[in-house]
């Protein structure tokens, strides 16, 4: 007993003796000798210490400006760790008020060499600057004699003259982080509001502190009126400070999992919204701090709110075009496909017009805004209740707080009957109220005319059909023929115009029948892939080789044929995070089987039904005889775009069920 | 053997940059056929004034035809600082031949082009991006670029891709030195074209070569389409002064010019490794302790400046930042090699899954990869030097079987490296398997995997746990219910080989029939995907390396079941390879089942493609053999 209650003690004497020392160079053999990190052995490396200090400077020419200082040690723990000896740092480049520069880079790497700890700096030849594009650049380094076991550590320095925004605090990486140490100390003319990630399954505790500084400004002024007198004034500025601190330890890496849309959504990370600022004056101005001001200050930009008002460039278009339509809804189609056949998407982004929707028009490409605010101008010029709705896609995730930023994409959502229909005119395949699925992503802010804006729920609520209806015979030579018909609406149609539009027909027929054994496909129809409205159709004849097995006086029938699944994407027993099926949905097969003459059913499957709770979902396997006809009709049912990460376990539960179904047998007996 | 070229020799070619007429309607029908896009006109002329100062001016007319052909309209140019874009530009046409849209060179967007998996190069690309407002639509791509290297000259590739089809090539090659160019096609035995060699002037040109369908399992592209390739003898590599009419000289120049003298250590370092190797107890073991010491001490790095694209970085810098590219780290290996009096050769190759050589009666520079040759008794060991984890002396599938320069002392040689048959790409199961009357299976997994398919499986050394995990749910995904319980992974890389030790629970895997079970036989190792159908096949086909598995299951049937009736024995012979699968019941309730799956490597004609299906048809079929259990009354 007492040897235990020493052993304790040490053990506990020897962990403060040890404990560690983050400075600058100051890496300890401890760090070097540990082969795993105890809190997660699979880490092929851990960010041992991370830490990222910001302070506010003032100078007289440029006022305040942002000095970032970053400092991280990094253990490579196996050959697979050692991508993390390089590292990436990307600046904006494009204006210089708004520039940003690297400079004091360091860099060391540690090895343990017969027990002596050595260390190698990095040099300039592994230091390398490169413009990538008119808008970044970027500065790469990699740290020199890095090897198993070897610690890593740099640092440097970001200035930044945008003084009035401070980028995201990132509390997580792809390995873990045993120690995290944040300060920004952000003077009393800066006003920012904290925002954490909630959606993280992580919680950081975020301490307050303030101080004071005292700065000399300098400036000048000149006397009103001609040969006026230059004068200069200076004078001690005394001000306070807010400082703000993390300080985390044992930060688990994060884990990469399907269906996840946007791993950064989950990411543990602290946002800064910028509520005001104060002049030395004291004046006071505010920014924005509710989405309504956010969306007034978009709507007021000549880039936004100017563009949707010009109408002079089109008006001779769409007057030929409006000449005799009456409704809105022949309207809405007209003006939307004429945009969509004059205007190209160039793959940008953005909420702000690139070119003007003027010279988008005239040129026929243009951004996503110059394109859908075009499409927007156009409606209500016809008389169409149409109005932006700003929106962040899927890659932008999801903001934490009101603001600017937190919009990247604009769509036109026009208001009938007290609906809102949605329409991106940027895709070829898109239709009335079946958008990107780059946009479907949380919820848009919808402006009116008059400047008032509210929330839009984006997620489809119509669930798409996906229906494939098999009739067929099982000929006496045990194999099948029969006909094939299917009907895809909304998000599937969608999918399938954006594959197969302009695909001949026999690589089309060759597609359709890949991975799905020996089934010859003849007399492929596909109805409504150029009809956008109308959900697309495909018929053939097929003759069908597999599922079926003869053992002794028995025959073996795969009733779903070539329909059968048989692989369950979702085995994992775990799951972290929700499940993004990106839109509801409805799969129904319905196939009608005759048996061959001189055979009876000796068995058939049972049927099942599984519903999950809350009407997320259901399955259904059906299976009916009549006679010499067999009848199996399965539905899934998915009736979210997004699941919740607490109904895993039965959704788990419906795709098992649904592969065990799918493998079941009907029996024939020769007679 | 002679060479079938249909030499035609036709006088002054003639390039026209004047006013054509590119409406679409013009492009004859049959060329249409199949095609997404159609060149039609595309004209080179690379004009070499002095070894280091080359013009190449391209002209190129290409009409989209649909949304799929945009990714070759290629309207872009690569510089760096010996490379100059002189002129620049692109014309849009719409279908009827009217310009639509002018582009000038400083509409370009420019941006870095450091490539996949490099960390800094310092070539940079003017790209055009055009988003077109309706199909077809034509592009006038037109460039000059002033090169200082002399030492690459333009392909000529009148077919430049899958579903493009021709209807004017032409390339120009103007020599204005004392040295003498050279050329030599490739497939070009099926192929109308027209040559004139004047000797300092050369012109090839064809017209209306219809578009090629990309076909499943079909060889390389280069293998099958017609392409010439030019290098002159004498010539300049960013600033270096180069030569060499056959390999023997154009090692040497290599070996003289970009490696002498870079392979030096210092005494620190070659004392260590003089340590290291002291009591090793032969020379082979010489060789494979200093490759473990490169593959424990550096880590591939890819950095291109300059003439650092074509020259190791030296030796000794690599061994001060212990990282390097595969010219570096293959010319440091080479260094240690050295620095204990044995020799190495840096060797050239062109790396990837398909087979490519470097032409062993075209010198010229070729390749895309370094790594080490060692001379060793009346052999050679190949050392692949970028790789941390690769067995010593293992080559992988990346540069096994094909002809690589070797560069020596004496000059450039061409070598063929070593081909892994069935014999060595060997994999093979043990697996006991306890079925439950629930319908679920416990199951004891023993695998290995030796030679390329120990390649093909060690990607799973290199994941973290949770990784593996899903990776292995993602394999067995027809197995509901699968679960890991217990998993060991061990390598002997002497032997080349990976074991895996599982421990497997799946929950759902018989189908139940009434009172009958359906047992699938493999659970483990199924041909799943049978080649693609093709009514009419047009191109020749290709298998991977070849390999032979044996897997061998015992099945414990649960105790109130009664084995009904098993599968047949079953054997297949083909060109392609061979099947056969035994099944028989043993002592107590067991069933043993024993495959063996043979495929070989090869290229076919088209005939045999049907053939080849059915025979891996039949082995999919079996793979899905069911045994059936009945309930004891």
């Amino acid at each position: 007993m007492k040897r235990v209650l020493l052993i304790i003690l040490l053990q506990l004497g020897l962990t403060s003796i040890c404990a560690q020392n983050y400075k600058f160079g100051k890496v300890s053999k401890e760090e070097l000798q540990e082969k795993f990190n105890p809190a997660d052995s699979s880490a092929n490396a851990t960010v041992l210490y991370s830490s990222e200090k910001i302070e506010y400077e003032y100078d007289n020419e440029v006022g305040f400006y942002v000095i970032k200082d970053i400092h991280k040690r990094i253990k490579i723990y196996n050959k697979e760790g050692l991508e993390w000896a390089k590292h990436a740092v990307r600046m904006y480049d494009k204006s210089s008020a708004l520039k940003e520069n690297l400079s004091a880079l360091r860099g060391i790497t540690y090895n343990l060499i017969n027990g002596e700890v050595k260390e190698q700096k990095l040099k300039k030849d592994g230091i390398f600057k490169e413009k990538e594009n008119e808008y970044w650049k970027k500065t790469t380094f990699t740290l020199p004699s890095v090897t198993v076991g070897s610690v890593i550590e740099f640092k440097y320095v970001v200035k930044s003259y945008y003084a009035s925004k401070l980028d995201d605090v990132l509390l997580q990486e792809l390995i873990p982080i045993k120690k995290l140490v944040y300060q920004v100390t952000i003077p009393e003319y800066y006003n920012f509001k904290l925002h954490p990630n909630l959606k993280s399954n992580l919680n950081p505790k975020i301490d307050y502190d303030s101080s004071s500084k005292e700065i000399i400004v300098k400036w000048r002024d000149k006397r009103p009126g001609p040969g006026g007198i230059i004068r200069k004034h200076e004078s001690l500025l005394d001000y306070s400070e807010k400082i703000i601190r993390v300080n985390e330890e044992n930060i688990p890496g994060l884990k990469k999992e399907i269906y996840v849309a946007n791993l950064n959504n989950y990411k543990s990370k602290l946002s800064f919204e910028l509520v005001s600022t104060k002049s030395f004056g004291s004046k006071i101005t505010n920014y924005a701090n509710n989405w309504n001001s956010v969306v007034e200050k978009i709507y007021k930009s000549e880039n936004f709110g100017e563009q949707l008002i010009k109408n002079d460039y089109f008006k001779k278009d769409v007057d030929v075009l409006l000449q005799s339509l009456k409704a809105n809804s022949d309207k809405i189609t007209a003006i939307y496909n004429s945009v969509k056949s004059k205007v190209k998407w160039n793959d940008f982004i953005g909420i702000y017009t690139d070119n003007g929707v003027k010279k988008a028009y005239n040129s026929g490409v243009g951004n996503v805004a110059d394109i859908n605010l075009m499409l927007i101008s156009m409606l209500r010029y016809a008389g169409v209740n149409a109005n932006p709705i700003l929106i962040s896609t899927k890659s932008n995730g999801i903001p934490l707080f009101p603001t600017r930023q937190g919009f990247n994409y604009v769509l036109c959502g026009v208001e009938i009957n007290n609906e809102i229909i949605l329409l991106d005119a940027t895709e070829e395949n898109t239709t009335v109220n079946i958008v990107p699925e780059r946009v479907l992503n949380w919820q848009g802010r919808m402006i009116r005319a008059n400047g008032s804006s509210n929330w839009v729920d984006l997620y489809p609520k119509k669930n798409s059909n996906n229906t494939t209806m098999i009739s067929t015979t099982l000929n006496d030579d045990l194999f099948f023929t029969g006909k094939m018909r299917n009907q895809q609406t909304d998000y599937y149609a969608y999918e399938y115009r954006n594959e197969y539009v302009g695909v001949e027909s026999e690589s089309l027929m060759r597609d359709l029948s890949k991975d799905k054994g020996e089934l010859q496909i003849a007399d492929l129809e596909v109805k409504n892939v150029l009809e956008l409205g109308k959900p697309v159709q495909q018929v053939y004849n097929f003759t069908y080789e597999d599922g079926v097995e003869e053992i002794g006086s028995e025959v073996y029938v795969s009733p779903m044929l070539f329909l059968t699944q048989e692989d369950n994407v979702f085995n994992k027993e775990d799951r972290s995070y929700p499940i993004d099926f990106s839109f509801p949905r409805s799969n129904k097969n319905i196939i009608n089987l005759t048996i061959p003459n001189g055979y009876k059913v000796k068995s058939i499957p049972e049927s099942v039904k599984l519903v999950m709770s809350d009407g997320v979902g259901e399955y259904s396997y059906l299976v009916k005889q009549m006679g010499n006809t067999i009848q199996v009709s399965e539905a899934l049912k998915i009736n979210f775009p997004i699941i919740a990460v607490m109904y895993y376990p039965e959704l788990r539960e419906v795709y098992k069920k649904m592969i065990e179904k799918n493998g079941e047998k009907i029996v024939l007996e020769k007679i | 053997m002679i060479k079938r070229f249909l030499f035609l020799i036709v006088i002054g070619v003639q390039f026209s940059y004047g006013q054509e007429n590119y409406k679409v309607n013009l492009i004859p029908e049959e060329l249409k056929e199949g095609a997404n896009a159609i060149i039609r006109s595309h004209d080179t002329s690379v004009e070499i004034i002095a070894f280091d100062n080359m013009i190449i001016t391209q002209h190129r007319v290409i009409t989209v035809l649909n949304r799929f052909g945009d990714q070759h309209v290629n309207t872009y140019e690569h510089y760096d600082d010996s490379r100059r874009i002189q002129k620049l530009s692109v014309l849009v046409l719409d279908a009827k031949g009217n310009l639509i849209k002018k582009y000038k060179k400083s509409e370009f967007n420019d941006v870095s082009a450091v490539s996949n998996g490099q960390l800094y190069m310092d070539n940079r690309v003017k790209h055009l991006r055009y988003h077109p407002i309706s199909y077809p639509y034509t592009i006038i791509f037109q460039s000059t670029v002033k090169e200082k290297s002399t030492a690459f000259l333009n392909n000529w590739s009148p077919i430049e891709g899958y579903y493009v089809g021709l209807e004017r090539s032409t390339y120009k090659l103007v020599n204005r030195t004392n040295s003498k160019y050279k050329f030599k096609g490739y497939n070009l035995e099926n192929y109308d074209f027209k040559l004139d060699d004047k000797g300092s002037e050369l012109n090839f040109s064809a017209e209306n070569l219809k578009a090629v369908e990309r076909e499943n399992l079909s060889p390389d592209f280069s293998t099958m389409m017609p392409w010439v390739r030019f290098a002159l003898n004498d010539f300049e590599l960013k600033g270096v002064v180069g030569n060499g009419s056959s390999w023997k000289e154009f090692g040497l120049w290599q070996y003289n010019d970009l490696l002498a003298n870079r392979d030096v250590i210092d005494d620190f370092t070659k004392n260590k490794i003089t340590q290291l190797i002291a009591d090793a107890p032969s020379e082979k073991e010489k060789i494979k302790r200093i490759y473990n010491y490169v593959q424990n001490n550096t880590r591939y790095v890819g950095v291109q400046l300059g003439i650092g694209g074509w020259q190791p970085i030296e030796a000794k810098e690599v061994d001060r930042v212990k990282y390097g590219d595969c010219k570096g780290l293959t010319n440091y290996t080479k260094a240690l090699l050295k620095s204990q009096g044995i020799e190495a050769f840096y060797t050239l190759v062109f790396t990837g899954k398909s087979k490519k050589s470097i032409d062993s009666d075209f010198a010229s520079i070729q390749g895309n990869h370094a790594f080490l040759c060692v001379p060793h008794q009346d052999d050679y060991i190949w050392l692949e030097c970028t790789s941390q984890t690769i067995p010593f002396g293992f080559l992988g599938a990346s540069t096994d079987d094909r002809d690589v320069l070797v560069i020596t002392p004496e000059g450039g040689e061409i070598v063929h490296t070593p081909i892994y048959d069935e014999s060595f790409n060997t994999f093979d199961a043990d697996v006991n398997i306890i079925l439950n009357s629930s319908g679920g299976f416990i199951a004891n997994y023993n695998s290995t995997s030796k030679g390329v398919q120990y390649d093909q499986q060690s990607y799973k050394l290199r994941m973290q746990s949770g990784e593996l995990i899903e990776r292995y749910s993602a394999i067995w995904n027809y197995l509901n219910g699968f679960t890991i319980v217990n998993k060991e992974l061990t390598v002997d890389k002497d032997k080349v080989t990976l074991h895996e030790k599982l421990n497997i629970s799946v929950s759902s895997y018989v189908a139940k029939v009434g009172d009958k079970l359906l047992v699938p036989i493999n659970p483990f190792n199924r041909v799943t995907k049978v080649p693609i159908k093709y009514l009419d096949r047009k191109s020749p086909f290709e298998t991977d390396r070849s390999f032979s598995d044996t897997d061998s299951y015992e099945f414990q049937v649960p105790e109130e079941f009664t084995i009904a009736s098993l599968p047949e024995d079953y054997l297949i012979n083909s060109e392609f390879g061979s099947y056969k699968i035994t099944i028989k019941k043993i002592e107590g309730n067991k069933i043993k089942y024993i495959r063996e799956l043979t495929l070989k490597e090869g290229v076919f004609p088209k005939e045999k493609y049907k053939s080849y299906r059915d025979f891996i048809k039949k082995i999919a079929k079996k793979d899905k053999s069911k045994f059936i259990l009945t309930k004891q009354s």
